[in-house]
């Protein structure tokens, strides 16, 4: 069997076809005319001019609009990757640069790096519209996006996946097989949902597309009949929080996934006791895709624990040498799945580090128990995880060093139990510096992952060897000493 | 405290975490005189406010004041006076 992305999009599509592949605020769009207008959409831009192989940016912020140019890109053989419109343009503007865009698919911007594509949807809509008989069919190697995160360095890493990896790791996520309706309640700007709406469609499960406050989540999930809610930490923290109201209790039957950090025992208890029991925590990264997942009946024993390696995932716990480590002892967790990506783009050093030897290793410490269970221990460094936003305390010391009057500083989190990690920046500041300003002056570079306090301290504290010890400067913030 | 003197300073509290979030505001003189009135009042809806500014609200009390509230709670509050007596009978 034909197993390319391309090929197992169109059996999703074939085999799906009267079935809802998107829903939102206009309706629902069945698998057949998702396939017929991602097909059209390729064969337009590909009229556009943008030919196979060149990178593609996506500043889209509709969700049917971005999803449509999302699986037309990957017909097309484009790579494409999220220049997201709540970004600072700064930013944009940077990483299309280190993505070497050739051009942008989006509404009209000034601000854009390349030549702007605006997409006609009528076009591709229309059945008169023009083909893709006549386009090549992408390689299976051949890069089909560009996912970007936050990296140890400062810079952020742009993580490429080939159409065989996307198909891969679509195929192995921890969803039964079947189809079904998923519901993941954040913008397909962001990471976590661009790449989960993306296996959906490629896999025939049925994405809801709409956006809503917490409370009328349920009310939702009940009227579209959903099967699959993934979310964050925190939204997971409000449907704990609203479950006495009326109407505010999710609907029996449903699947819960949560995943995105360290999702604590207790919160796992309230979720079950007070919304449903049927709650999933995860465990994976955009590297490898899914690698583990604890089902419902496993947090009462391992309230820390993600659950059994996925088949298909080899996962060992190392030392600080690479050697494995016996059960029940906490080490490095390294992993080897399928659809893993090979490596960061233009970025030897960061890829010998976080790919040693062909494994993964995140830097996440972790133990398997005797019977296989993955508990997961923590960072093996500093990366700070804000919802389900990773940031390294390098990426925000970096811009902040440009400020005018900063001497020293270090970025920090103030441990939150409903957003994880707050990132928090200390500041030694030359006479007159303007720690006010540089709240907003990181804010305009960084946009989610600015810190959201700067704390002026005559100076950092550090270990013997010189080193900036984050842990007092957050313990300190525990305290409220920087309130 | 007294109740009316806990809601005002609580009152202070929103108005304080409104203003540092540049993406929401009042967008009328007659909005900004309701929104600082103690007796008028304000939506958090007319404000601007979606699911990142409360995400970002609920950051900014917490660094600021030390007080953990989710954007659930405060979507059942959806108003500034709403709020500020919510916050103030939790911190009674």
């Amino acid at each position: 069997m034909d197993s390319s992305l391309l090929a197992t999009f169109r059996h999703s599509c074939a085999a799906q076809a009267a079935r809802p592949a998107l829903i939102d605020a206009q309706g629902a769009l069945d698998f057949a005319g998702l396939g017929a207008q991602a097909a059209r959409l390729a064969a337009w831009l590909h009229g556009q001019g943008l030919r196979p192989g060149e990178v593609a940016g996506i500043t889209l912020s509709d969700e049917r609009r971005h999803l449509l140019v999302s699986l037309a890109l990957l017909r097309l053989g484009c790579p494409q990757v999220t220049l997201a419109s709540h970004e600072p343009a700064a930013q944009r503007l940077a990483l299309a640069e280190r993505c070497r865009v050739a051009a942008v698919i989006g509404e009209p911007d000034a601000a854009a790096a390349a030549p702007v594509i605006v997409p006609d949807f009528e076009a591709a809509a229309s059945l008169s519209g023009p083909s893709d008989d006549g386009l090549p069919v992408p390689d299976d190697d051949a890069s089909a996006v560009l996912f970007t995160g936050s990296g140890t360095t400062g810079t952020f890493k742009v993580i490429p996946l080939t159409h065989r990896q996307v198909v891969l790791q679509a195929r192995s996520r921890a969803v039964a097989s079947g189809t079904g309706i998923e519901y993941i309640p954040s913008p397909v700007e962001f990471l976590y949902p661009k790449k989960h709406r993306l296996r959906s469609a490629i896999t025939g499960y049925t994405s809801l597309l709409l956006a809503a406050e917490h409370s009328a989540l349920p009310g939702i999930c009940r009227r579209y009949g959903v099967d699959f809610l993934r979310l964050s930490p925190a939204q997971a923290q409000s449907l704990i929080d609203i479950a006495g109201n009326d109407g505010a209790r999710l609907p029996e039957g449903i699947a819960v996934y949560v995943g995105g950090s360290r999702i604590p025992g207790p919160l796992r208890a309230a979720f079950q006791a007070r919304q449903v029991p049927s709650l999933h925590v995860e465990y994976g990264a955009t590297e490898t895709g899914n690698i583990a997942v604890a089902a419902p009946d496993m947090h009462a024993r391992y309230p820390d624990g993600v659950g059994r390696p996925l088949p298909g995932v080899r996962l060992e716990i190392v030392d600080d040498d690479g050697r494995p480590l016996p059960p029940d002892v906490e080490g490095l967790i390294r992993i080897r799945t399928p659809g893993m990506a090979r490596g960061y783009l233009d970025d030897e050093a960061l890829t010998a580090r976080m790919f040693p030897g062909g494994w993964f290793q995140s830097g996440d410490r972790g133990a398997l128990t005797e019977d296989g269970v993955l508990v997961f221990g923590g960072r093996a460094d500093d990366m700070m995880i804000l919802n389900s936003i990773n940031i390294f305390p390098a990426e925000i010391e970096k811009v902040a060093e440009t400020y005018p009057g900063v001497i020293d500083c270090a970025a920090f989190p103030l441990r939150s139990s409903v957003h994880g990690d707050i990132p928090m920046l200390a500041v030694v500041g030359a006479e007159g510096c303007d720690l006010k300003g540089l709240i907003s002056y990181c804010r305009e570079r960084l946009g989610v992952r600015a810190p959201r306090k700067v704390i002026g301290l005559a100076e950092l504290p550090r270990n013997p060897q010189g080193k900036v010890v984050r842990r007092e400067l957050s313990a300190r913030a525990a305290q409220g000493e920087f309130r | 405290m007294t109740a009316s003197a806990s809601f005002l300073h609580m009152r202070g509290r929103v108005l304080e975490a409104i203003a540092a979030n540049p993406a929401v505001g009042p967008s009328s003189p007659e909005m900004r005189a309701r929104m600082l009135d103690p007796a008028g009042d304000c939506s958090l809806e007319e404000l601007g406010f979606d699911s990142l500014a409360l995400m970002e609200f609920c950051i900014f009390f917490e660094t600021e004041y030390g007080i953990a509230v989710t954007s659930g709670e405060i979507e059942g509050r959806p108003s500034i006076n709403a709020l500020a007596r919510w916050l103030a009978d939790t911190a009674a």
